[in-house]
C-alpha cells in the first residue's frame, strides 16, 4: 500500500503565479466554492423573505440585488468554474499528459475568474448598490434609466471577465485533449469525464462569445447610444442572452454527468456500459443544445415556436441514452454505497425530474402558464442545484483522496447526503406547486392564497436544510484536514489513469504510463492480473 | 493531419444542419445568424485541430508565470478603466505591456532550454 507523498509547503508567490494545471484546478475550485457560499448565504436572505406572506427582513430594492447576485454568482462565478475546474485538474491525469496545453493562458483564465467576481460583488459598495435586474438582466431593466448607477456596469464587466476566464481554460482543456495524450489513448479511449469535457469546452468556444457580444453591446447601450431601444432591440439582446444562457446549462451539466460516470462504474465494480453510445449521444446533445435557447422567449411571441419546441423535446432522446447508460452500468454490479456514489445516484434521481419539468416548459402552450413564475425555479434548480451540483459532490468525495492524499470522512459525506437530498427536495418541489398556483419568481412578498404561505415556508426550511449539509461538508474537510487518514494511490480501484501515479500527483503527474487498451486501463490490467 | 480533430468536424457539421433547418424554419434573421456564427466556430476549431501535431517528446513547461498573472490584472484595469476613467486605462496598459514583456522573455528562455 502507498502512502500520500508528503506535501511541499506552498509560498504566497508559488499559489498565485504556480501554472501546474493541478494547482489551477484548486484555486479556481477553492473561489468558485467561496463564491457558492455567499451566493448560498444571499440565497438564505430571500428565501427568509419568503418564509411568510408580509414579512420584511429587507427592502425591495434589496432583495432584486440579492436574486440578482445569487443566479449571476451561481452561473458565472460557482458552476461552470467548477466545471472547468475539475477539467483542468482531471483531463491532463486521466489522459496521461505531463500538463495542460497553454499553461499560461489558464493561468489568465484562472485570475480573470475571482476578480470579474470581485468586480461584480464591488457593486454593493456603489451608491446604487448592486446590479438589480436579475441574472439574465434583460434589456430594457438594464438600460441607464430603469439600471442607474455603477452597480449595473460593474456587474457587465464583471460577467465578461468571468465568461473570458472560463472561455480560456475551455481553449486550454480542449487543445489538451487533442495534442497531449498518452501512447494508445485514442479519442475512443477517452475517459468517459473526458469526453463529457470535450464536449464541455465545445460548447464554452461556441456559445460564451454571443454573452460577450450580449454585455458588451449592453455596455454601450447604457453609455453611448441606445443599441437596444428599437422595438426589436429587447428581443435581440434575450436572443444573445440566450444563446448563451441555455447552452452554460450544458456546460454545467455534462462535466458531472462524466464524472457521475466514472463515480457509477467504479463503485459499481464494473466497466461503463455502452461507452460508444455515451459518446454520440454527447456530441448529438451537446449540438441540440445549442438549437434550443429560444424556448426561454415563446411568451415574447417573436420566436418560431414549432421549431424551438422540437429541438427542445429531442434532447429527451440523447439524455436518454445517458441515463440508460448509467443504469445499464449499475445493473449486474456489485453496488458499494459510498459518499460518492450516493450524491451519484442522486444526480441521477433528482436530474431525470429537472428534465421531465423540462419537457413542461418546452412546450409552449404550457410555458406561457408557468412562464416567469417561481415552477421555473423549481424546474431549473433541479437541474442546477439539485443535479449539477449533486454531481459535484460526487466529484468531490471521488477525486478528494486523489488531489490531497487524504480521506474525507465516509459518515461525515453520508449525512451531507441526506441533508442536501431532503434539503433540495424540500426547498424545491413545492416552488413546482407555487408556480402552478401562478406565484411569479423575483418578488419580495405575495398573497396568502392558494397554500402559498405553507409552500413557501417548506421551501425556506429546505434551503435552511441545504446549508447544514453545507456546514456539514465543512466540518468534513476540517476534520480530514485535522486528522487525516491518508489514502493511498487508489483507494477506489479506479479504472482511469489519474489512479495509476501518487495522491497527489507529483508536478509531472506521471513516472510511468501502463498501456492504454481501452478507456479503463486500470479496469484491463486489474482484469488481466485476475 | 490530427484524427482527433474528426469528432469535433462532426460537430460542426451537426451543428450546420441545424443551423440549416433554423433558416429554412424561421423568417427572422437575427437567430439562424447567431447560430451560423456558433457553427462558424466550431469549424474553425475543428480545422484548428485538424492542423495540431504531436507535441516533441521533451516538453519544456513552466512552474510559475507571475507575468501572467499580470497580464490577467492588467486586462481587469482596462475593462473597469471604461468606467472609471482614462487614469486606470493608462496604468492597465503599462501593467499590460510590462506583463507582456515578462510574458515574452519567459517564452524565449523557454525556446533557450529546448
Amino acid at each position: 500500500v502507498s502512502v500520500a507523498t508528503a506535501t511541499r509547503r506552498v509560498g504566497v508567490i508559488d499559489w498565485v503565479g504556480s501554472t501546474d494545471h493541478k494547482r489551477i484546478g484548486v484555486r479556481v475550485a477553492t473561489y468558485a466554492f467561496g463564491f457558492f457560499l455567499l451566493s448560498g448565504v444571499f440565497a438564505l436572505f430571500m428565501r427568509a423573505e419568503l418564509a411568510r406572506p408580509g414579512l420584511q427582513v429587507m427592502s425591495e430594492d434589496t432583495y432584486n440585488e440579492l436574486f440578482t447576485m445569487h443566479g449571476s454568482g451561481m452561473f458565472f462565478l460557482v458552476l461552470a468554474p467548477l466545471a472547468l475546474a475539475l477539467g483542468v485538474y482531471l483531463v491532463p491525469l486521466q489522459i496521461g499528459a505531463t500538463d495542460l496545453a497553454f499553461p499560461r493562458l489558464a493561468l489568465i483564465g484562472d485570475w480573470l475568474i475571482p476578480l470579474g467576481g470581485a468586480t461584480m460583488f464591488a457593486g454593493f459598495a456603489t451608491d446604487h448598490g448592486a446590479a438589480k435586474a436579475g441574472w439574465t438582466a434583460f434589456a430594457p431593466l438594464s438600460d441607464i434609466d430603469h439600471s442607474p448607477g455603477y452597480g449595473m456596469d460593474l456587474w457587465i464587466f464583471g460577467g465578461l471577465l468571468a465568461t473570458a476566464g472560463v472561455m480560456l481554460l475551455a481553449i486550454c482543456v480542449l487543445t489538451t485533449v487533442i495534442r497531449f495524450r498518452a501512447p494508445g489513448m485514442t479519442m475512443l479511449r477517452l475517459p468517459v469525464f473526458t469526453w463529457s469535457m470535450v464536449v464541455t469546452c465545445l460548447l464554452v468556444i461556441a456559445s460564451f462569445p454571443a454573452l460577450i457580444a450580449a454585455l458588451s453591446l449592453l455596455f454601450v447601450d447604457r453609455h453611448f447610444s441606445g443599441v437596444f431601444e428599437s422595438p426589436g432591440g429587447p428581443v435581440a439582446y434575450q436572443h444573445l442572452f440566450w444563446f448563451y444562457g441555455h447552452p452554460v446549462v450544458y456546460v454545467i451539466f455534462f462535466p458531472f454527468i462524466g464524472a457521475v460516470g466514472e463515480v457509477v462504474a467504479v463503485f459499481s465494480r464494473r466497466r461503463f456500459f455502452g461507452y460508444h453510445a455515451l459518446v454520440l449521444s454527447l456530441l448529438v446533445f451537446a449540438a441540440l443544445s445549442m438549437s434550443v435557447w429560444a424556448h426561454h422567449m415563446f411568451a415574447t411571441g417573436r420566436v418560431t415556436n414549432q421549431y424551438f419546441s422540437l429541438t427542445s423535446t429531442i434532447l429527451l432522446v440523447p439524455a436518454g441514452v445517458e441515463y440508460f447508460d448509467l443504469i445499464g452500468t449499475m445493473i449486474g454490479g456489485s453496488i458499494l454505497l459510498s459518499s460518492a456514489m450516493l450524491f451519484a445516484i442522486g444526480f441521477v434521481l433528482l436530474f431525470l425530474i429537472g428534465g421531465l419539468t423540462g419537457v413542461i416548459v418546452a412546450s409552449p402552450p404550457l410555458d406561457y402558464h408557468v412562464h416567469d413564475t417561481f415552477f421555473v425555479v423549481g424546474h431549473f434548480h433541479y437541474t442546477v442545484f439539485a443535479g449539477s451540483l449533486f454531481g459535484f459532490f460526487a466529484a468531490v468525495y471521488y477525486w478528494w483522496p486523489k488531489v490531497t492524499g487524504r480521506l474525507l470522512r465516509e459518515g461525515l459525506g453520508k449525512l451531507h447526503f441526506a441533508l442536501y437530498f431532503v434539503g433540495a427536495n424540500l426547498t424545491f418541489f413545492p416552488m413546482f406547486i407555487s408556480g402552478w398556483e401562478g406565484m411569479p419568481r423575483r418578488v419580495a412578498d405575495y398573497r396568502d392564497i392558494h397554500n402559498l404561505s405553507l409552500t413557501n415556508l417548506l421551501s425556506t426550511i429546505g434551503a435552511f436544510t441545504i446549508a447544514v449539509g453545507t456546514l456539514v461538508f465543512l466540518w468534513n474537510v476540517w476534520v480530514s484536514s485535522r486528522r487525516p487518514v491518508l489514502a493511498g494511490n487508489d483507494p477506489w480501484e479506479g479504472q482511469t489513469l489519474e489512479w495509476w501515479t501518487t495522491s497527489p500527483p507529483p508536478r509531472h503527474n506521471f513516472d510511468s504510463l501502463p498501456k492504454v487498451k481501452s478507456y479503463s486501463p486500470l479496469y484491463d490490467r486489474r482484469m488481466g492480473e485476475a | 493531419m490530427s484524427r482527433a480533430a474528426l469528432p469535433l468536424l462532426g460537430w460542426a457539421a451537426l451543428l450546420t444542419v441545424l443551423t440549416v433547418v433554423l433558416w429554412i424554419w424561421t423568417s427572422d434573421d437575427l437567430p439562424p445568424a447567431i447560430f451560423s456564427g456558433a457553427a462558424g466556430i466550431a469549424w474553425l476549431v475543428g480545422l484548428y485541430a485538424l492542423t495540431l501535431r504531436r507535441p516533441p517528446p521533451v516538453r519544456a513547461t513552466p512552474d510559475l508565470s507571475l507575468a501572467s498573472v499580470l497580464v490577467a490584472i492588467a486586462v481587469v484595469m482596462l475593462v473597469i478603466g471604461a468606467l472609471v476613467g482614462p487614469w486606470l486605462l493608462l496604468i492597465g496598459a503599462g501593467a499590460l505591456i510590462t506583463g507582456l514583456a515578462g510574458v515574452t522573455r519567459e517564452l524565449l528562455a523557454e525556446r533557450r532550454v529546448r
